[in-house]
């Protein structure tokens, strides 16, 4: 085994400033670009630091742009409830989009025998953008997280079937960005693209951000399967051979509750989540079954619209 | 190939809390607290099989900075350079098509590199990669010497102002680790750099392969008396577009609190993009040419007496005047020019070819609108950097100057007075898609 050891440290003021002013002017410039922007906010930890970088950059005007969430029924509770509370707090507009909804409109259409909705979640997402006439979508994904994300621009360029074309993105040069599009086509905005996870996690601590109690220590029933812990759920129940036992356990990502990989963990505080990732010798995408299947998992979704 | 996990098994010893723990120790952590020292991006960049993957394979590995699941598949006999790849088609063809970040920190700093492609077809997606960057690592193979590529890499770096360069002649292990060949190569790049203008060059003479300088000083060239690569990039100065002497504040935006009514309550939002302002100076915005101070500078936190470049305010003007997006916030005694007219260098990135006459859409900091090729005036042949001055077009990833017209004026500053005010990009209007950058040189 090649020695593997690694020990970074929390991000200094000084990197996230440099992340924070990047991000600030980001937002400002796909709210005053855009006709009609929204920003995707799923109560997971990047969008919360998203609408805490929204609300700094227009401050002190109202939140200026509505949340949206694109809900595959399969949820923590905690997050639901999160997710509400935080819109309230900001005085934002939510509106949320269940898979559900769009199974029953024929929108979307499930696979037989498959339960996980996450490939659904693309159809639902579209048919929500073309409903809101959305120009733009803002996101809180991050380059450090796949390999397909680590290739896309800042403002990332949909057609109008929602298609992300790898071989065809537009020039992205300094910060001169540029959000047109043509009727029924968008941009995809993500301004934490060059954030790590660590840097999220040392912002949610330098910010006093709230998050959802899943991302912290708690004892919940799990059984493994693909190498993951996952969460006891009656969604897909686990198969007779799978054993489940009651263990601390924590998320580094959330998803769909069937295929979030939960990891063993006794950090209970921001600071000890910091201490703990700095160490991890896994990335926060091994954690989620949905990118295990395949090496081009995510690249295959977002060609169909996904984030 | 699959990536899952080989750890599938369930048992009671495979249950290891994650959690920090005050035993583990690393070659960074014995002791005091560990520090982040800032951000540094920079791009790999040179021509295809100069081994760029091989390089940021063999960066990540010795700095200790993959994933197990990459260990596992290095193990299993995979290729350094195929560890970062990255998109289908890609793969398939063995060949970086677009600019790829990766993230990696030592306990000195934080990276972000912007890999690169090498071939000529791509030179679009590798300036959009250079456009961002503090540093750029140029591969060159050591048996080939200076190519096309080693030349148009560094002659855009130097163009767009990326303020370092390190040349690593890489691949020594193939010319039997030879200081001679290492000396006549960085000879006639000497050559090539006195032409080029970066604040700071570095020559290494590297392995990627073998490991020889990247990370560790290795033991094939105990002639090498220099910094490994790792050493460079850990010490360089971050250079911040922070161009003193033209303070410049592009509005992005007005921000209208609830009660609006006192001008005062009125703030523009924007990045502050050289120099510094501060409460009480005396601006001037353009294009309406009104004068006023500035009232107050706000971030979201607090109102502060002052603001340096690269922060992220909003400024409150104790006057109302005309101000808004598409305006220009400077000191009144270093003011940008109001301009209809510019020349300046064009890097040019699609198909259609740019000539006289087209009427294009275009995005600078602190405005929009449109402008007009009144000239193509000369073509750089970026493998040889000899300049043609018969031309009527430019094509595809050709670099050249030229001359614009803009149907409103526009505060200007040349790229080298100012990074940001001194650059903009072009929108073709029919299809929205980016088609060229613009470095201001010459303002009329």
């Amino acid at each position: 085994m090649l020695l593997n050891v690694k020990n970074n440290a929390a991000s200094s003021a000084e990197t996230l400033a440099r992340l924070e002013a990047e991000a600030i002017h980001i937002l400002r410039e796909i709210v005053a670009q855009a006709a009609n922007p929204v920003i995707l906010f799923s109560g997971g930890k990047d969008s919360i630091c998203l609408l805490r970088l929204m609300q700094k950059a227009f401050w002190p005007a109202p939140f200026p742009v509505p949340l949206l969430h694109i809900d595959t029924g399969h949820n923590f509770d905690e997050v639901i409830e999160f997710r509400d509370k935080r819109a309230k707090e900001l005085n934002a507009k939510l509106f949320v989009k269940t898979v559900e909804e769009a199974i029953e409109k024929g929108i979307a259409k499930p696979i037989p025998g498959v339960i996980s909705r996450n490939r659904l979640q693309s159809p639902t997402l579209l048919a929500a953008l073309a409903e809101g006439m959305y120009d733009a979508a803002i996101g809180g994904a991050r380059r450090d997280e796949e390999k397909a994300r680590a290739k896309e621009r800042i403002f990332s360029f949909r057609d109008r079937f929602g298609q992300w074309q790898p071989r065809k993105q537009r020039p992205e040069l300094w910060n001169l960005y540029n959000a047109r599009v043509n009727l029924g086509e968008n941009v995809r905005v993500f301004p934490l693209s060059n954030w790590t996870e660590l840097d999220i996690w040392s912002y949610i601590e330098s910010e006093k951000l709230e998050v959802p109690s899943i991302y912290f220590s708690h004892q919940r029933e799990v059984f493994m399967r693909y190498g993951q812990w996952l969460p006891v759920n009656d969604i897909e129940p686990k198969l007779p051979h799978e054993e489940s036992k009651i263990l601390p356990i924590r998320v580094r990502t959330i998803g769909d509750i069937i295929c979030t990989g939960c990891v063993v963990s006794e950090a209970s505080s921001v600071s000890q989540v910091i201490s703990e990732i700095a160490k991890s010798t896994v990335t926060e995408r091994e954690s989620r079954a949905d990118d295990l299947g395949s090496e081009t998992a995510m690249e295959d979704r977002k060609k169909e619209g996904y984030f | 190939m699959s990536i899952l996990p080989s750890n599938t098994k369930n048992s009671e010893e495979e249950i290891i809390p994650m959690v920090a723990d005050e035993e583990i120790t690393t070659d960074a952590g014995q002791g005091g607290e560990l520090v982040d020292h800032g951000l540094l991006q920079f791009i790999t960049a040179g021509s295809v099989d100069d081994g760029k993957s091989t390089l940021i394979g063999r960066l990540l590995l010795d700095s200790k900075a993959l994933f197990l699941n990459q260990i596992k598949r290095l193990e299993n006999g995979e290729d350094l350079a195929h560890i970062t790849d990255g998109l289908r088609a890609e793969r398939e063809q063995g060949i970086t098509i677009d600019v790829a970040r990766r993230f990696f920190a030592t306990d000195k700093r934080r990276f972000i590199i912007a890999d690169c492609p090498g071939h000529v077809q791509y030179t679009k997606n590798m300036i959009t990669g250079a456009s961002t960057a503090d540093l750029a690592v140029l591969l060159i193979d050591a048996r080939f010497g200076i190519t096309e590529q080693t030349r148009r890499h560094s002659f855009i770096c130097s163009l767009l102002r990326v303020p370092s360069i390190v040349f690593c002649i890489n691949k020594m292990d193939l010319v039997d680790y030879s200081s001679d060949r290492f000396l006549e190569v960085t000879v006639a790049l000497n050559e090539l750099a006195s032409h080029l203008n970066f604040a700071n060059t570095h020559m290494i003479p590297i392995s990627a392969l073998e490991g020889d300088n990247v990370v560790d000083k290795g033991e094939n060239m105990p002639w090498y008396g220099g910094d490994t690569l790792l050493h460079i990039i850990e010490n360089e100065a971050i250079v911040y577009e922070n161009d003193t002497s033209c303070p410049r504040f592009p509005v992005q935006t007005t921000i209208k609190p609830n009660n609006d009514g006192d001008h005062k309550s009125r703030r523009y939002a924007g990045t502050i993009s050289g120099g510094a302002f501060c409460k009480g100076m005396e601006v001037i915005a353009l294009p309406s040419k009104q004068c006023t101070t500035i009232n107050s500078i706000h971030t979201f936190e607090n109102e502060i007496t002052s603001a340096n470049a690269g922060t992220a305010v909003s400024i409150s003007l104790s006057d109302a005047i005309d101000c808004g997006r598409g305006s220009t916030i400077s000191p009144q005694n270093k003011q940008p020019l109001l301009a209809t007219k510019a020349q300046g260098m064009v890097f040019w990135m699609t198909e259609d070819s740019m000539k006289k006459g087209k009427i294009f859409d275009f995005i600078h900091a602190g405005a929009q609108g449109k402008c007009i090729v009144s000239s193509v005036d000369e073509v750089i042949n970026l493998s040889n950097l000899n300049i043609d001055i018969e031309v009527d077009k430019l094509q595809l990833n050709d670099l050249g100057k030229a001359s614009f017209e803009f149907t409103n004026p526009i505060a200007l500053d040349t790229f080298e007075n100012n990074k940001t005010t001194g650059r903009l990009i072009l929108i073709d209007p029919a299809t929205n898609d980016t088609v060229a950058s613009l470095i201001i040189t010459n303002i009329e």
